[in-house]
């Protein structure tokens, strides 16, 4: 609600505050000033001037030199169009003057000199509603030689109230001004209008108001005005509507927007002429009825939606927009004023179902005070006479099938202690509701509070303990603490093993990142997953922001990997990343109920791992480098037990990619990236991913033990072996296990060749195994003998001892 | 014979003090203290000596003995003093020389603010509650006082998956969930961090974002103590010097509400570009809990009060980093990334 200081000021004698000091008292009482602008940019060296005389360019018979005075001084000006007479008033740009579209200079037209220019609406930045390419002719008693932002109060501050739902009541000047009121103790009073009507009368004869809908129209108040002659309105008045941010279209149409923008209450103006059988029926559209509205669409209406009919046709949607056909026109002479008040929830529904929003439709669905509509289309009359010529027809005829009862809340003091920590006494709480304009009983502890129609929007006891502390001022609450039981701050155990996979991946260099949590079909297919494959279900958006966010996503990588892209195309060559977050795994599709939301790791890497170095270089990311990192985060977890096996998974390397289980639970998949998916993201390096299944890695905290240091020494021996190359290291590692028994302390694999020291077909897999026996000290003998065990069980392999 | 031990001894000395190495030394001591060495010849006079002067003698010729022996080691320790300097010189090291680097990740600004976060209010006795990202229309909006239709679901621009099912707009919701799962038991004090997604996005807002929520629940909870609270929040996370202001405002499921603002963290109040000259930054919404929707989670609004808020991470981030585009956080540039630890 955009609020012109000036035009405010004309409803509350407030003329020794200022716009910032009349903007912080709104703020802090809720009603936040956004900001205050004005309409244009200052326009220096424009003055008001009067035409004194004109005549042809002796050179050029398109132009006019023209003879102006300011007052004190006169200037000759060569112009390229003659719509005014001798002693209009005309906006004089002198030399040095800066308008939107440039300084002026004083010039010479084909051996005429000019002196300034005269100007348009349009070179004065204002989108006003003027005959085309004409010179801006001002009211006749706009002050020679003034500036013209002074002329056209240009320079008025404008407050911008950022206003929420629920101050509906500060959509109108009039309910800002009150509010302004109720914060400084001054009063606030309505602008001028025409004396209260009684019902019916000529008007009454003139016009039948029907309401078939009540519970969508509460009240309907019409009036009706003869004799208009529409023109465009005067330019001060133009400009206060575009200072509101309405553009001006003629004179009765910017009235009734400005009545809106004075009371809150959005108005109609109908060509009376052109409503068909003098009747207004407010009632639900037909199936299969159209009515074409002011922006000359045909819309088709539903029972759903309400309209203003005539006798035979809608001819306006209630509260939205008019009709096209009953539209004010230059032919116009009765003009049937609509005031009404409608639901605002059907009024909503219909404007969003239309896709039609407008200002009265906002007004409408935050709750327009019924009790308005008879002051707002008096005021519209009274502007009807004094700005369009015209004459109202004495009467009025107001349906209100329903008046709204006065209502009353009731508070208790102490209630406002509790909730606000504002120790107020119940006298300090009456003279704030009475200054808000509420009525005021005691009753017992409690105060009764009558609320006026306006403030629609206080329904219960908390609402007006709220009306106390905004007023009263929140810089008064104290600073306090929470007092009572004690409560353990903590976290859940998904969230402690979480940080703990964070800290691990940190520390082995990898960076994180956050994606959107969205991703696109075409995504699965550069991941080249097969139709069917189950990450392809994923629950599409309805309403997505655009096809690239289309769906809701089922894997990380894909994003991970347009991340890698990004920095790659900008000189980061070793990246790093990894991702928590949730995919979404529906049940079923179409969606019927919460999906699944598994938190996932994923990860990519490529490149070396970290800064180049003199002494120490980075290593390059590789398969076993990854695998190195989630077995350090399964450390961290302190969860054991995990297998890799060799998988074909369709964005994987086909030999270079693995699943990994924990017992029988597939936990997620890494390897190599497939060098088909690299070419759908056109990344030129080898990439190594991973995606985890977080749910049970996180889900528990795993005891962790210790185990009392070792009394006895450890024996040590290297087994270097000749192994089959088809034959797994961990099958290797199991046989030694198998046939060590306890005795085996650790193996550690710290060798492996192929090549030509080795038979073909084969790898050597050089050990080093640790043997210990806690009970005692281990004896050489012993060992040989375990070892020889274990030599035999690998034989059964097809592994010999390499010698 | 007691000139002749103690002119050797001069001799040895001489010798010993010019020696280059323990070689050197090692042929000096064999020289004259070896068992065919200068003393041991000159002892072997000593039967010729008056049975008198033997004594006196021998001393003498012990205490040559051992001078020279003490000559000996100091020699040997300034040699190797001196072998080991020259080995000094050989490793010297250019300590300017640049270190091996750490090669560890960068954690995201956003995890690092919502981890201080969790933090800050798991002191003040907040336990951290976690809810669906994906979420009914119920829980989203009617049980927080939203019901169809209201007005108020335009500050929201939502994104649906179905009629009922839509990306939650905020993590309010967990506030109906927790107090449903907790209700009747007292006090509550929770804070939900998570994502959040709005239909919106422009260079202020961003379609996901992140807030954290709090919630307290308790027999005699009032405004003040969100004040309190959040004060303490803002002296933790912005500095102890920290103002912190209330101004009326309205969400649907708080009432009175209010709009926090923070004293500029960049002029520390005296008015800025980033503050709009105002001083102060508004940084969270907040309020009493609604008495609908305590009613609708099964508590009984006569008898208890709460106080909610919901802060926006990366507006935190915003100010405590100063980055100044909220599009920064979703790109993840390393460059950007880089600069957090």
């Amino acid at each position: 609600m955009r609020v012109p200081l000036n035009w405010l000021r004309e409803f509350i004698d407030a003329g020794h505050l200022s716009g910032p000091e009349i903007a912080e008292k709104l703020t802090r009482a809720g009603v936040e000033v956004e900001g205050i602008s004005r309409l244009t940019p200052p326009l220096p060296g424009v003055v008001v001037a009067e035409v004194l005389s004109f005549a042809r360019h002796p050179a050029a018979d398109k132009l006019w030199v023209v003879r102006v005075a300011t007052g004190s001084e006169e200037y000759q000006v060569v112009v390229g169009i003659q719509n005014y007479a001798v002693g209009d008033r005309v906006p004089l740009a002198l030399p040095g003057a800066k308008l939107p579209g440039g300084e002026i200079e004083r010039t010479e037209i084909r051996g005429v000199t000019s002196n300034g220019m005269l100007c348009s609406a349009e070179e004065l930045g204002l989108d006003m509603a003027v005959e085309e390419d004409g010179i801006l002719i001002l009211e006749p008693d706009a002050a020679l030689g003034e500036g013209i932002d002074q002329a056209l109060e240009l320079d008025e501050e404008i407050l911008e109230l950022g206003l929420t739902p629920n101050r509906a009541d500060c959509l109108g000047l009039m309910g800002v001004a009150v509010e302004v009121g109720v914060l400084t103790g001054l009063s606030a009073h309505p602008p001028e209008a025409v004396p209260p009507q009684k019902e019916g009368g000529e008007a009454g004869r003139r016009v039948k108001v029907t309401i078939e809908d009540p519970d969508l129209c509460s009240r309907y108040t019409a009036m009706v005005v003869d004799g208009v002659r529409i023109a465009f309105s005067p330019p001060k008045f133009q400009i206060r509507l575009l200072k509101a941010g309405i553009r001006p279209i003629n004179n009765v149409v910017d009235i009734s927007n400005y009545v809106m923008w004075e009371t809150g209450q959005p108005l109609h103006a109908f060509d009376f002429d052109r409503v068909e059988g003098r009747q207004i029926i407010v009632r639900r559209g037909r199936p299969g009825e159209k009515i074409k509205t002011l922006d000359k669409q045909v819309r088709l209406l539903n029972p759903d939606m309400l309209v203003i009919a005539d006798r035979d046709n809608p001819v306006a949607l209630a509260g939205i927009m008019g009709g096209y056909d009953s539209e004010i026109t230059g032919d116009t002479k009765t003009v049937l004023v609509e005031a009404a008040c409608f639901h605002p929830i059907n009024n909503r529904r219909t404007a969003r179902s239309l896709g039609l929003t407008s200002e009265a439709s906002t007004r409408f669905e935050k709750g327009v005070d019924p009790a308005g509509t008879d002051f707002a289309a008096r005021r519209t009359a009274y502007l009807l006479e004094k700005v369009a010529g015209g004459t109202l027809v004495p009467g009025r005829v107001d349906v209100y099938p329903g008046p709204m009862p006065p209502w009353t809340v009731s508070v208790n003091p102490q209630r406002v202690r509790d909730l606000v920590g504002l120790d107020l006494s119940p006298e300090k709480m009456t003279d704030i509701f009475t200054r808000l304009g509420f009525t005021v009983e005691e009753a017992g502890e409690r105060l009764k509070v009558t609320i006026p129609s306006r403030r629609r929007d206080i329904e219960a006891e908390v609402d007006l303990v709220e009306e106390v502390a905004r007023i009263y001022g929140y810089e008064h609450i104290e600073t306090t603490f929470p007092v009572g039981v004690i409560t353990q701050g903590d976290k859940p155990t998904e969230q402690k093993n979480l940080d703990k996979v964070r800290e691990i991946l940190l520390g082995a260099g990898l960076s994180e990142a956050i994606t959107f949590s969205f991703m696109k079909d075409a995504a699965f297919n550069a991941l080249r997953l097969p139709a069917g494959h189950p990450l392809r279900q994923a629950i599409p958006v309805k309403n997505p922001l655009s096809e690239e966010y289309g769906l809701l996503r089922t894997t990380l990588l894909g994003n991970l990997l347009n991340t890698l892209k990004y920095n790659l195309n900008r000189q980061q060559e070793g990246l790093y990343l990894f991702e928590v977050g949730k995919v979404f795994i529906p049940k079923a599709l179409p969606l019927k109920e919460q999906p699944r939301e598994i938190m996932t790791l994923g990860i990519t890497v490529t490149g070396k791992r970290g800064d180049e170095h003199w002494q120490e270089p980075p290593t390059t990311a590789g398969f076993y480098w990854l695998k190195g990192v989630l077995e350090g985060v399964f450390a961290s977890l302190n969860l054991k037990g995990f297998t890799w096996e060799p998988a074909r998974v369709p964005f994987l390397h086909p030999t270079q990619g693995a699943e990994i289980r924990r017992g029988n639970t597939l936990v997620g998949v890494m390897g190599s990236l497939h060098p088909g998916v690299l070419d759908s993201f056109q990344i030129g390096q080898k990439v190594f991913c991973a995606e985890l299944d977080l749910t049970t890695l996180i889900a528990r905290t795993e005891p962790r033990g210790f185990k009392a240091l070792p009394r006895y020494p450890a024996i040590t021996r290297d087994l270097a072996l000749i192994v089959p190359e088809a034959l797994p290291a961990a099958a290797v590692e199991e046989a030694i296990r198998k046939a060590g028994g306890d005795l085996v302390e650790n193996i550690l694999l710290f060798d492996l060749y192929t090549g030509e020291q080795v038979a073909k077909g084969h790898k050597s897999l050089a050990y080093t195994i640790t043997y210990r026996d806690y009970r005692e000290t281990l004896r050489d003998e012993r060992v040989n003998r375990v070892q020889a065990q274990i030599l035999q069980s690998l034989a059964e392999l097809g592994v010999s001892l390499r010698s | 014979m007691q000139e002749a031990l103690r002119k050797m001894e001069e001799a040895a000395r001489q010798r010993i003090v010019k020696a280059a190495d323990s070689a050197e030394l090692k042929e000096i001591k064999v020289q004259y203290l070896g068992k065919k060495g200068e003393i041991t010849r000159i002892l072997r006079g000593m039967g010729q000596l008056d049975p008198k002067e033997r004594p006196v003698v021998g001393n003498i010729a012990n205490q040559v003995k051992e001078n020279l022996v003490q000559a000996l080691r100091d020699r040997e320790e300034i040699l190797k003093d001196e072998a080991r300097q020259a080995e000094y010189t050989r490793e010297s090291l250019d300590v300017t020389l640049p270190g091996v680097p750490l090669r560890q990740g960068h954690p995201h600004p956003i995890t690092l603010v919502m981890e201080e976060v969790k933090g800050i209010f798991m002191g003040m006795g907040f336990r951290v509650e976690d809810g669906p990202e994906l979420e009914t229309d119920y829980y989203n909006f009617a049980a927080l006082n939203i019901p169809r239709d209201h007005p108020a679901r335009d500050m929201q621009d939502s994104f649906y998956l179905t009629e009922d099912l839509l990306l939650r707009t905020h993590t309010s919701p967990v506030q109906a969930r927790v107090m449903e799962k907790m209700v009747p038991e007292l006090p509550i004090r929770v804070i939900v961090p998570g994502k959040v997604y709005r239909r919106d996005d422009d260079a202020t807002h961003s379609f996901m974002f992140h807030q954290v929520e709090g919630l307290a629940v308790d027999q005699k909870i009032s405004l003040s103590d969100l004040k309190g609270t959040l004060l303490s929040f803002a002296r933790q996370m912005f500095g102890p010097g920290q103002k912190i202001r209330l101004r009326p405002s309205y969400f649907p499921f708080t009432e009175p509400s209010a709009e926090v603002d923070i004293s500029c963290v960049m002029c520390k109040g005296r008015g800025c570009r980033v503050c709009g000259s105002t001083g102060w930054l508004e940084i969270l919404g907040a309020g009493m809990v609604h008495p609908r929707v305590f009613r609708m989670s099964g508590y009984d609004p006569e008898a208890v009060t709460g106080f909610a808020f919901g802060m926006g991470v990366e507006r935190v981030a915003m100010l405590k980093y100063g980055i100044d585009d909220l599009r920064m956080f979703y790109v993840n540039d390393l460059r950007m990334l880089r600069q957090f630890r």
